[in-house]
């Protein structure tokens, strides 16, 4: 019995079944290097540091004199940049370069809750579960002041529970990040303003 | 595929018995910036939690956020805080109050034990972290006056959610989706996926020939 020869058996590849494999393998790939380069994103080994000329200003409040510009935890280590955010048909926008400000909300010190947030990568706020209470946080503005904050709260709440953005009325701050499984609730620090 | 669609069918059913069950959970506010009015007030002194056995001692308050619900807010003087949320059960259906049961939800047939209004009541505990008497989060001293900054009385009325002020849109919205994982999670699924379907397929194609 001949055998038959390898051309022909190559030429009766199911060309349509080849096709969808050859293209699932590809978008596999391409979903891999999308994985790396996120998880490079996510566990980029960045100095904890901010250079407060590099710092964005908020568009919105570009005029205003005094604007947070960046944001230190001594007891974590933590000196990041603070950008100004906005919420933009119902999307809460996220610097990935620092800690976002919501510029909607009051400056940081002024009479009301300034809600700060950011993501809990290791180079922004993966530490923000070690703070306590009594810890100190240190904000910076644009024209060289600073205010000190200190820290009375904390609390893991769901996505849904905004109360804890509603006005108040004493000179906080509201800083956040993900926790728990999938990100699916929020470490909530509550600091206010020590006496100047 | 036949399991996937057998999944979906099961995640429908179960989503319409949960609006068969369907009940308006009332608005609670939240320790850590409390609205409403102050009911009651204690800075210091011994009190009982809800499903807690023991007395505890630290400040009290309770805030009346609407006509069926209610929070209080306990902070130990060594920094623990609990947050109990009480809702008016008597419109609740016996079904609906087992549903809640089981979410964690504690049944309380007479709220005038707990100083409350003398009919049925259910109540939610949560914890938080709260300043201690002593400065320190850690186990804090038996000193206690109430350096605890909520602040009796003091509440800015309705206080609109920032966020919808921001969006323009009167709805409320969740606090921002600061991490990615669900995102590296799903593209790590959908690459998986793709490979293992990929490479199954090539098989097939292979197979075919021969």
């Amino acid at each position: 019995m001949k055998k038959p020869k390898l051309s022909k058996l190559s030429s009766k590849v199911n060309p349509r079944l080849n096709f969808w494999a050859n293209l699932l393998l590809i978008s596999s790939c391409l979903t891999m290097i999308l994985i790396s380069y996120l998880i490079y994103q996510r566990y980029n080994p960045q100095k904890l540091a901010f250079d407060l000329t590099n710092v964005a200003t908020s568009q919105n409040k570009i005029n205003e004199s005094r604007q947070p510009v960046g944001i230190k935890i001594s007891s974590l280590k933590i000196e990041l940049p603070v950008v100004p955010t906005k919420i933009e048909n119902n999307k809460w926008e996220a610097s990935t370069k620092g800690v976002s400000y919501l510029d909607s909300s009051v400056i940081p010190g002024e009479k009301g809750n300034s809600i700060l947030y950011s993501h809990n990568w290791p180079n922004l706020l993966g530490n923000l579960n070690k703070i306590k209470t009594g810890d100190n946080i240190t904000i910076f503005y644009s024209d060289n002041s600073q205010h000190s904050f200190e820290v009375e709260y904390l609390s893991v709440v769901k996505p849904g529970d905004t109360s804890i953005l509603k006005n108040s009325t004493d000179n906080r701050i509201t800083l956040y990040t993900c926790t728990g499984f999938l990100d699916s609730k929020r470490l909530v620090v509550v600091a206010k303003l020590l006496s100047t | 595929m036949r399991y996937f669609i057998l999944v979906l069918f099961v995640i429908t059913i179960l989503t319409q018995v949960g609006e068969i069950l369907a009940y308006d959970v009332p608005e609670f506010t939240s320790c850590l910036n409390p609205q409403g009015s102050v009911k009651a007030n204690y800075e210091t002194g011994t009190h009982g939690i809800v499903g807690k056995s023991g007395t505890f001692e630290g400040k009290d308050t309770v805030y009346s956020v609407s006509e069926n619900s209610l929070t209080q807010c306990f902070c130990a003087v060594n920094g623990s805080g609990i947050q109990t949320n009480w809702w008016k059960a008597a419109t609740l259906s016996e079904s609906e109050i087992a549903v809640l049961k089981s979410q964690g939800w504690i049944y309380i047939p007479n709220g005038a034990l707990w100083g409350l209004e003398g009919e049925p009541y259910l109540a939610l505990n949560s914890e938080f972290t709260c300043k201690s008497s002593g400065g320190n989060s850690v186990s804090g001293s038996s000193n206690n006056s109430g350096s605890s900054s909520s602040s009796s009385g003091n509440n800015s009325g309705t206080g609109s959610v920032l966020a919808a002020a921001s969006g323009g849109v009167g709805q409320v919205l969740g606090l921002a989706s600061t991490g990615n994982s669900t995102f590296l999670f799903l593209v790590s699924l959908i690459s998986a996926l793709s490979l293992i379907s990929g490479l199954i397929l090539k098989r097939r194609a292979n197979k075919f020939s021969k």
